[in-house]
This record gives structure tokens, sequence and C-alpha cells, in this order.
């Protein structure tokens, strides 16, 4: 190992590759395809050291349209370099084992149309990488351990003080229909692997955590509601508050989860239930009497509340204060309200106590429809 | 023969440019009110001076910004029909200059439209509830010349856009939301309505040699099925407006990141960390500033940039650009009529920049 590791080109030219089955038009005829050069990240824990400039293999396919990436990667594998590894199993996106990014963004390599990534990039090369935010171990294959550890952290079973029922529990349509969303979740580690918080906080518990919070918090024969949300609460926890609404779960979701959604559920379970002394909770109740009373927010309030009566908080924020005020950036201190500020207050006496208190006449559509495997 | 032809193409012509005539609802949110008021002097001069007209809904509310939509979201969502129902009674689609209100608005649009059950019951939340106003509830920026003089928030708003406001509000019955608002983004305005090519035409002073990060952000991007304007996985709209004005786009990683903001009051390291590391990753790729369509970004990014300094321990000193701004700057406007002084990171580095190329 004294050699310096030099990224290692490799090109493999393989033309007509052997793989009618991820071909859609069976007949062959009047299938578009082109060449395409995958960059492939080649990393070997027992090998390398961590510090190493990350490799990268070169490899080209002739490609016809509708073939998969892991067609693809198997090809590589099976005809060019037997060494190069990743996780693959079931090719229909229910294992969730193949996920990797695919230029920079974290995808299922099953479900991801190679011709369509050339489309989305307008560029023939595709760079390949193991998920982020976990210890990657050989190639495309990473350690998920701490995905585990924080699924694990949220305690995924039910957990029943009563006495048991003599058959089953019975469960309302309704009440069962709640758990759908997350119950489809096949725990790729896809949202765990592009979430932007992680990146920073290695403590967060991560978005498929949270949202499988959600569904046992959320299971009308668990009787630890709010036991669950008071851990979830707790910001040394590192749950529900240090998500950065930054949608990067939505979107990567190859199920169409949505923790976000789910974790926002959370915030609005534990706010209901009386948890407000947090930061979390104590900005977003600030925020929304500022709205209520001027129509609009009221900065200058705002990180005052939030912080509440917290020392070190007030010395985070005065300098930042002083500095916008020198420079003429500081809102204006009185609030004025907006036209109309009555109307809005009116709204906010008919809608906010019922809703805090969880009694609107109003349901809330879901906005994301999650996929379902069984009916596909 | 050729002269018919040429007389239908004059027509083509003549109808391309009355449709070009652009006219919105402006929605300014709270932040370019308060915290960010250069992005509200800076959108309005450069509407202003590419002649399309807003109306500012001036009775229209917070959107909510994600807080009250997740501590109460069906008031989030009542908040936001009223909104849309002003810009409805005025025919014309929302313009929001804040990628948080994009998105906000965006995702309450889409749950009001495709329930109509929802939409029902939150009508009658928000209807019988117009107050007669002391002042009139919307102002027209027009293209209108400017006095000079005063505060830029004023200039060139015209309060005497009565024939709108008064004929909408008498025998007012409270707002009612059909369903059918618009809601797009000034980028998103620019990029496919008024059109690169008719921008670049109106650039004066090319921003040549100017390296440029855009940072999209979230709201603008994710998820797609709310928003989608463009794809979340590869945007272009701010690479190309960049490129329209002479500046070079940089292509970085942290282009489409969450600059932190969100969690600034409930993880306070973490949010600075997340700052600090998209803004070293646009200097890294060779950026002499950052361009932002969101007041909240550039909270975070600039004002709060001396902080993330001290937590990450390295010097940044980026100067973070509003996107109005970077295209004032591009049609000729002074940094002072962008309010350029304000901000926390000084913008001298990008001006000196563009004065030497000149």
């Amino acid at each position: 190992m004294k050699d310096k590791k030099i990224a290692k080109e490799k090109t493999a030219k393989y033309k007509k590759p052997n793989n009618a089955d991820a071909v859609k038009n069976k007949s062959g005829k009047g299938v578009k395809s082109k060449i395409i050069k995958f960059r492939i990240q080649r990393f070997d824990a027992a090998k390398d050291k961590k510090d190493d400039t990350p490799r990268y293999d070169t490899f080209e396919l002739e490609v016809k349209e509708g073939t998969t990436l892991l067609d693809c990667l198997d090809m590589i594998k099976w005809k060019h370099d037997g060494s190069l590894t990743y996780r693959r199993n079931c090719k229909n996106s229910i294992c969730g084992s193949c996920g990797m990014k695919v230029n920079k963004r974290t995808k299922l390599a099953c479900e991801t149309q190679v011709h369509k990534v050339t489309e989305t990039f307008c560029s023939d090369e595709i760079l390949i990488e193991p998920m982020g935010n976990m210890k990657p171990v050989k190639d495309l294959v990473v350690d998920m351990g701490n995905f585990w550890d924080a699924l694990h952290a949220v305690k995924p079973w039910i957990i029943y003080d009563g006495s048991f029922p003599e058959k089953e529990f019975i469960m309302k349509k309704e009440e069962a229909k709640k758990l759908d969303a997350v119950a489809s979740c096949i725990m790729c580690g896809v949202c765990y692997s592009d979430c932007n918080s992680l990146e920073v906080e290695k403590r967060f518990l991560g978005p498929a955590a949270l949202a499988r919070a959600l569904r046992y918090a959320d299971d009308s024969r668990d009787t630890r509601k709010k036991e669950r949300l008071r851990a979830l609460n707790k910001p040394s926890n590192h749950g529900i508050w240090d998500c950065t609404h930054c949608f990067a779960c939505v979107q990567v979701c190859p199920m169409k989860v949505a923790p976000l959604e789910q974790i926002l559920k959370i915030r609005k379970y534990a706010q209901q239930s009386g948890m407000i002394f947090n930061p979390g909770a104590r900005h977003h109740k600030a925020f929304s009497d500022g709205v209520k009373h001027a129509g609009w927010i009221n900065e200058v309030t705002l990180p005052m509340k939030s912080v509440g009566l917290n020392i070190v908080g007030f010395f985070q924020l005065a300098p930042v204060g002083m500095r916008m005020y020198f420079k003429g950036k500081m809102p204006d201190i009185w609030h004025k309200p907006i036209v109309g500020a009555e109307e809005i207050k009116k709204i906010y006496l008919e809608l906010e106590k019922k809703e805090m208190s969880n009694k609107s006449d109003i349901k809330e559509p879901e906005l994301f429809e999650h996929r379902n495997p069984n009916k596909e | 023969m050729a002269n018919k032809i040429k007389n239908k193409e004059e027509k083509i012509e003549d109808a391309k440019s009355q449709s070009k005539h652009l006219k919105y609802a402006f929605f300014p949110g709270c932040v370019s009110r308060g915290a960010c008021k250069e992005l509200y002097a800076s959108t309005t001069l450069i509407c202003k001076h590419l002649g399309i007209e807003l109306v500012e809904l001036k009775r229209a509310s917070c959107c909510g910004a994600g807080v009250i939509n997740e501590r109460t979201p069906i008031l989030g969502d009542a908040l936001n029909a009223r909104n849309f129902a002003m810009a409805e009674e005025l025919q014309l689609p929302v313009m929001t200059h804040c990628s948080t209100c994009q998105g906000v608005m965006s995702k309450s649009n889409k749950k009001l439209k495709e329930n109509p059950e929802f939409l029902a019951q939150i009508n009658e939340k928000i209807a019988n509830e117009k107050i007669e106003p002391q002042e009139s509830a919307y102002k027209s920026i027009t293209s209108e010349k400017t006095n000079g003089t005063g505060n830029a928030r004023h200039q060139g708003i015209n309060h005497a856009d009565d024939q709108l406001s008064d004929k909408s509000l008498q025998g007012h019955e409270g707002f009612r939301y059909k369903g059918t608002a618009v809601v797009k983004h000034l980028l998103w305005i620019l990029a496919a309505d008024y059109g690169l090519e008719n921008l670049q035409k109106k650039v004066v002073k090319p921003l040549t040699g100017l390296k440029v990060a855009p940072f999209y952000g979230c709201y603008l991007l994710r998820p797609e099925e709310t928003l989608g304007f463009e794809s979340a996985d590869n945007p272009t709209s701010l690479d190309k407006l960049i490129r329209a004005l002479g500046a070079e786009p940089v292509d970085y990683e942290g282009k489409t990141k969450c600059c932190g903001f969100p969690i600034t009051m409930m993880n306070r390291n973490a949010s600075l960390k997340m700052a600090g590391k998209q803004t070293l990753d646009a200097k890294d790729n060779g950026a002499d500033c950052m361009v932002t369509p969101c007041p909240l970004c550039h909270l975070n990014l600039d004002s709060m940039q001396p902080d993330t300094e001290r937590i990450i321990e390295k010097r940044l000193g980026m100067p973070i650009l509003h996107l109005p701004q970077l295209i004032g700057l591009a049609l000729g406007f002074s940094p002072e009529e962008l309010k350029m002084q304000t901000h926390i990171v000084s913008t001298e580095s990008v001006l000196a920049k563009i004065v030497d190329k000149q």
C-alpha cells in the first residue's frame, strides 16, 4: 500500500449489451440507445485509508432507453469488473437495498432509468457514489448502523399498558388508515442519506425514524403516546426540532412517505399536548401571536420570545441585533398592523383554539399520496 | 403575397408585444417589510424599470412561513385562501419574491385546489370577515416616474389606484376563494413570463467576469409535486439568469441545499454550520458572491455570517445578494438605490469587480 492512490480510470467498451429483460419494447425496434459513461466511486474500508481522496472508475456502456441503473451496474459487475460492490435484491423498489447517490441525489438504482438521468442533467456521464450521512464500507455499500440506531431509539413497537382483550384489538378503519403512509416505508435510508440536518448534526434522529415514531404515536393500540411525544420533543434528544424543513426527504422518498410531513404532525401533537417549554414551540407560539395581532410577523420580539429567559441566548442574540441596527436593517420597533388586521384576528379566534385543542370541525386533507406496493 | 405574410408577421409581433404587458398581484411577505427592506426596494425598482406592473396586496396577511402551517394547518390554509381570494378579485396572478412564501403558498394552494370540500369549509371561515378598510386595500406600483426622494419603499407606489380596489370592495360580502389563483416567484416570472432574452436586452452594465454562485435553497424546488417549475435534481433557471446578466454562474453542490435558517432558534450551532458549509462550498468553487431568491436565506447567510465564521473557524467574507439586487446592478442601478449598504457583509468586492470591467 505504499503506492499513492491515483484515480484509476478504466474504460470498458461494450457494444450491444445482452440485457433484453431491461428493454421495455420487446421487439427491440425503435428503441433509442446511446453510450453512457458511469463514473463510480471505489473504496475499501479494509485497505484504503479514510482520508484518501476518493477513487473513481469509469465504465462505458451502450444503454437502451428504459434500462435501469441497477441493470447497468449488474452489467458492469458481471462483464467487466467483478470486484464492484453494491447492495441489490428485489429489483422492484420493495427491499430498499440499492440506495446510492446518482449525480449527488440519492435514489434507488432499481427504479432509476439511466436515460432519464442523462436527460435531467443534460450529460451522458453519470456520477455514482455511496449514500451520504453514513460510513462507506466498500464501494457503494455503506454502514447503516446510525440509521438503525435512530430507528431503535424511537421504540418502533407498540407499547400497551392496559389489560389485554380476550381476542384481538379492534381498530377502526380510519384509525388504521392513519398509519398507512408510514407503513409503506421500506427503510432504504434514501431520506437519511440526503437529509440536510444530518450533514451538520450527527445526533439528529433523521426523517425515517421520526416518521416511524409518528406511526406508533398515532396507533390507537399504543398507550404511551405522551411519553413518546415528550421524548421526541426534548431538544437534547435531537428529535423533531432539529429538522430544517429542507424537503429533501419528501423529494427523494421512493415510497412517497413524505417524512417531513410526519415530523410536522409530531410537532403539532406535541404542542397540542401542552409541551410548549422549548425554543421550537416558543418560537411557533410567538410567531403565530405576532400574526394574530398585526397580520404579519413581529421580527423584533420573535427572537427574544423564542429564546425565553435564557442568558446565553440573550448574549447570542444581542450582537446580531446590534449589527443589524447599525446597518439600518433592524425592523421597525413599532409593529404596525396591516390593513384588515381585525379580519385576521377574527379568523384566528374562529380556528386557532379549536385546532390547538384538536377539536377542529374541519379535517385537513393529505397532500401526498403514498405509494402502496400491494396495489401496484 | 409577400406583403400579406409581412402583415401577418407584424400582427403576430403586435400580439406578442401586447401580451408582454405583465401585471401581478404583489405579495411582499413579512421579511421584505422588516429585516430585509432592501429586497422590497430592489424588487419594486427593477419591476418598474422592466415594465412589470405590480399591485401590492396590502391587506394580505403572513403566509404562515411553514410555522403557522404546522402548528395550526387549517388556520394556515385559511389565511392563504384569504390572500388568494384577493388576487382572484383583481384577476391577477400572485407574485412573490420570497422562496419561503412561494413554497408555503404553493403547498396551501394545491391542498385547496384539489379538495373542493375542504375549500368550501375554509371559505365558510373566511367569508363575512371583511371589515370596511380605513385605507385602500391595494396599492399600485406602476411604471410612473418617482419623486426621487424619501424612502425607496414608497417610491413610485401609487395609492390612487382606487378603481381597482374600490370596485372590488363595494358591497363586498367577504372573501371567497374559488380556487383559481396562480402563485409565481419573481425568478419564475423573469425566466418564463418575461423571458431571459428580453431581460438580456435591458442589460446596460453586463456583469462580465463576476462569478456568481446561485443559491436556489429549498422552497423553490422541493417537493416537485407542489412547486413543479423546474427539476429539483438539476435546476437551471437561476444559472441561466446569471448568464443573461453577463456574469458566470458557479456550479457547486450546496446550491440546492438548506441555508439552516429554519432551525436558527432550535439548534443554533447546526444552523450556522449549515450556512457555513454551503457558503464555504461556493467559496471553494471560486464564487465572488452568492445570489439568493429568498430573504430568509439572506438573513442566515449574510446577517449571521460573522457568527458562522466563528463556528466554522474559517473566514468567509462572502457577499450575499438578493436576486433583484444582482439584476438591478446589471440594469444600471447604483448600489445605493439597491440598498446594498445595509448588508452585514460588505459588497464592495463585488462592486469593485464590476467597475473594473467597465
